[in-house]
């Protein structure tokens, strides 16, 4: 009888120990998931499309504008405006169309991101419910056993621990095959042409809006003699078009440092893929979440 | 004809445009404003009208590089999205592990069942796992 209790014993401490080793070879992922689902977050953002698309209708109304101060605009003076205004409209356009395409392809940066923390995610693994049920089914087929064949409140609880456990490394092979998989692609987005998009284009966009506000404003100001009250009006409604058109830039660069923040964190994470719960990457991530953070703050401002 | 152009030569030539009109414009600044008008307003507004047609060819020039710079992303995105699949896929089959621990719970409930002689029992137990295995 002795023989038998010390028997159970070692088998329960050896027990103890495979899920020990079991365990600590678990990756955390939270982290990683962290990061990802704060990226999807800030990808959403995608407003600066918008501004995009629409500056060719505020350059044209800025043209539009002056053109109707000419008191008897001349042949070449109707035939430039006219010229303009075509332009305008073909790249309005022209911009409608090329914004569905902007925005599948940020959509697919949000979704990757969203697929990422799904699949990083606590709650992907988490079978407790599924658990709590099947050890209350082992439970009542225990009660219906004989005394000796009892199954133990250890045995049920362990049950659930070797699921979990066995589970949690599959899923971090899992993220880690993805993470693989995705960086060339991913960084060819990010760093590549829709960096650029953004980065030069978006804002360069923004500056010609800039210019233009600063022409149109300039020629009023400068049109015959203009009493005080007029040029304080015509001043301060300057300042107003040059604040909307500085919070758009902002944006614009808040996005961009979204991009790269994304760009960077996932380059990281390929770097390390081999452990994903690396405490110095662990540490970057949640710098990057940090900033991402103070990034959306600038977007939900601006757009 | 269409003319071959790349990404950045678009860039290149909407900057150009804009800092010829930049340079232009602050011609003009220097020689009409409120204090002084060194040039007759005929030839401010001809100007303006070359200010404006310059910004409105920067712009023009900006959704060319636009329209080619998306060209070259439509490759790297469609291959993203194979991946964004694969990874709904491996989540899929995540939700499928708990699908079988429900399974496991109805076949031990079954066995409980079973054991205990309750014909009404195993009768709901095997409903309950016919419709855990449909699921």
């Amino acid at each position: 009888m002795k023989s038998l209790i010390m028997r159970k014993e070692r088998f329960f401490a050896f027990a103890c120990f495979c899920l020990v080793i079991l365990s600590a070879s678990c990756t955390n992922l939270t982290a990683v998931q962290e990061w990802s689902k704060t990226s999807l977050e800030a990808s959403q953002f995608n407003g600066i499309v918008a501004t995009y698309v629409d500056t060719p209708v505020r350059l044209k109304r800025y043209d539009e504008l002056h053109f109707r101060q000419y008191r008897k605009p001349t042949e070449e003076q109707t035939s430039m405006f006219a010229l303009r205004q075509g332009v305008y409209a073909s790249n309005a356009t022209e911009r409608k169309i090329q914004s569905e395409a902007l925005k599948k392809i940020l959509s697919v940066v949000s979704d990757y991101m969203g697929a990422l923390a799904a699949l990083s995610a606590d709650g992907t693994v988490d079978y407790s419910k599924n658990i709590t049920t099947m050890n209350t089914e082992i439970s009542s087929l225990s009660a219906k056993l004989s005394v000796r064949k009892k199954i133990s409140t250890n045995t049920l609880g362990a049950v659930g621990s070797i699921v979990k456990t066995l589970l949690k490394p599959w899923q971090a092979k899992q993220v880690k095959k993805i993470i693989e998989q995705a960086n060339t692609p991913l960084q060819t987005i990010l760093a590549g042409d829709l960096r650029q998009i953004v980065a030069n284009d978006f804002q360069d966009d923004l500056n010609t809006e800039g210019n233009m506000i600063d022409l149109y404003y300039d020629a009023l100001l400068n049109d015959g003699h203009p009493s005080s009250a007029a040029q304080d009006a015509v001043t301060e409604w300057r300042e107003v078009r040059r604040e909307q058109n500085s919070a758009r830039l902002h944006a614009v660069t808040a996005y961009l440092g979204v991009l790269d923040n994304i760009s960077n964190g996932h380059q990281k994470l390929y770097d390390n893929r081999n452990q994903l719960d690396d405490k110095r990457l662990v540490q970057d991530l949640y710098t990057l979440v940090t900033d991402l953070r103070k990034q959306i703050a600038i977007l939900t401002k601006s757009l | 004809m269409s003319l071959p152009l790349t990404q950045d030569e678009a860039r290149s030539i909407a900057e150009a445009f804009r800092a010829a009109e930049h340079s232009v414009k602050c011609y003009m600044d220097n020689n009409y404003n409120q204090e002084q008008h060194k040039i007759s307003r005929a030839e401010y507004d001809a100007l303006y009208e070359f200010c404006q047609t310059l910004l409105c060819l920067s712009s023009d020039a900006t959704t060319v590089a636009v329209g080619l710079s998306l060209d070259a992303l439509t490759a790297p995105a469609d291959e993203l999205n194979g991946i964004i699949e694969e990874a709904h896929q491996q989540i899929k089959t995540m939700q499928n592990i708990a699908t079988v621990i429900s399974c496991v719970s109805g076949l031990v409930n079954l066995a409980s069942s079973i054991i205990a002689r309750e014909p009404r029992a195993i009768v709901t137990s095997i409903n309950k796992l016919r419709h855990q295995i449909r699921r």
